[in-house]
């Protein structure tokens, strides 16, 4: 089973019910399983910021929402995460693809992977990354669990770890 | 021609019941909390133009629910990228009420970018939101409601205001009471009790 098809499991089974995004590279998979998924809808959105309302707010009103965006984007959202995000305590959970570390040699990306940990640090915002075996690990839904208590949202950093090798 | 702020929400006050109600920051939410306090009302305090995108999630995620989003021109064209999801979309359970006074009311009251030359309905259904319609008088103003509120289809509706008379109404209430509020009303918690 491919990764798209994997993560989208683990985000039904974490009884996600909205999600949107905007795909890069490495989540064009995912967000084409998601788009299929039956469980779920998925929103696209034209902007990260957009990607990140729609969640916010299916999350305000009480259900399960997963936002994926490149960590490019993910900082384009600072504002919106300060502002709605931490400051009205909404646990949504971002999965971010975090580009440019080690073997991700696209130049363009380089620069991002040295403001984006620090940006979520700066805004208190729990990152983990994900491993290869994310689903057995029921690590989808431990993010939940995690942005849940802490009424926070919570990011999940895609590497080339968890996609294999060769992308 | 235009309708003075206060009667524009006041309009739109008498026709909401149950509807969930999402408002933009500053005035939206200030003008709206004074002509409609209730729990199922969710307001933003920021960040100013994503609560088209915010009403958008609330609308997907209670599609037995109408959803209203009220906001501002400013907020509208700084958020345009989210007309687009919701055009995708086609939530037939939102509604989106831009309340159009042509400044910056809380930002200083320049005008806003492009001011009176933007035509809302035209920029609105070019993305595909069919239902578009503009409201420049109180009678107008009641029949449109009425029609975006009752049609299960996606809506826009332009609201051609005046600036604010007087000071603004802010509400005391915190953010996370904000979020709490809205999450009880829904889950159909009484918080009087």
């Amino acid at each position: 089973m491919n990764v798209g098809q994997r993560m989208t499991d683990a985000i039904e089974k974490a009884n996600v019910k909205v999600a949107s995004g905007v795909p890069d590279n490495w989540l064009a998979p995912i967000i084409e399983s998601l788009t299929a998924a039956k469980s779920l809808i998925y929103a696209p959105a034209a902007r990260e910021e957009d990607a990140l309302g729609i969640c916010l707010g299916a999350a305000l009103s009480g259900v399960r929402a997963v936002c994926l965006m490149q960590n490019a984007g993910a900082l384009n959202t600072g504002g919106t995460l300060a502002t709605l995000g931490v400051s009205y305590g909404v646990p949504i959970v971002l999965i971010v693809a975090d580009r440019g570390h080690l073997g991700d040699v696209t130049i363009a990306h380089f620069e991002k992977a040295r403001a984006f940990r620090p940006f979520l640090d700066a805004l208190r915002i729990p990152h983990y990354e994900l491993t290869p075996d994310f689903d057995e690990r029921d690590q989808l839904n431990q993010a939940f669990q995690m942005a849940e208590l802490g009424q926070k949202p919570v990011a999940l950093l895609v590497t080339r770890s968890v996609l294999g090798v060769g992308r | 021609m235009m309708i003075e702020r206060e009667q524009a929400f006041n309009a739109l006050a008498e026709q909401i019941t149950d509807e969930l109600v999402v408002t933009g920051i500053a005035s939206q939410m200030a003008s709206w909390y004074k002509a409609k306090h209730r729990p199922e009302n969710l307001y933003l305090r920021g960040p100013m133009g994503l609560s088209l995108a915010v009403g958008l999630g609330v609308a997907l995620a209670h599609p037995e629910r109408k959803v209203v989003v009220i906001e501002g021109d400013g907020s509208v064209l700084m958020g345009l990228t989210s007309l687009v999801a919701v055009a995708h979309c086609q939530p037939k359970n939102l509604m989106i009420v831009c309340m159009d006074n042509g400044i910056y009311e809380e930002g200083g009251k320049g005008a806003t970018v492009n001011a009176g030359r933007t035509d809302f309905v035209k920029t609105v259904q070019g993305v595909g939101i069919m239902l578009a319609r503009t409201a420049s008088d109180l009678s107008g103003l009641r029949e449109a409601i009425k029609e975006c509120l009752t049609k299960a289809e996606c809506s826009f509706l332009h609201v051609r205001i005046g600036p604010r008379v007087g000071p603004i109404h802010p509400t005391k209430l915190r953010s996370f009471e904000m979020k709490y509020q809205f999450l009880n009303a829904l889950k159909g918690i009484n918080q009087s009790k």
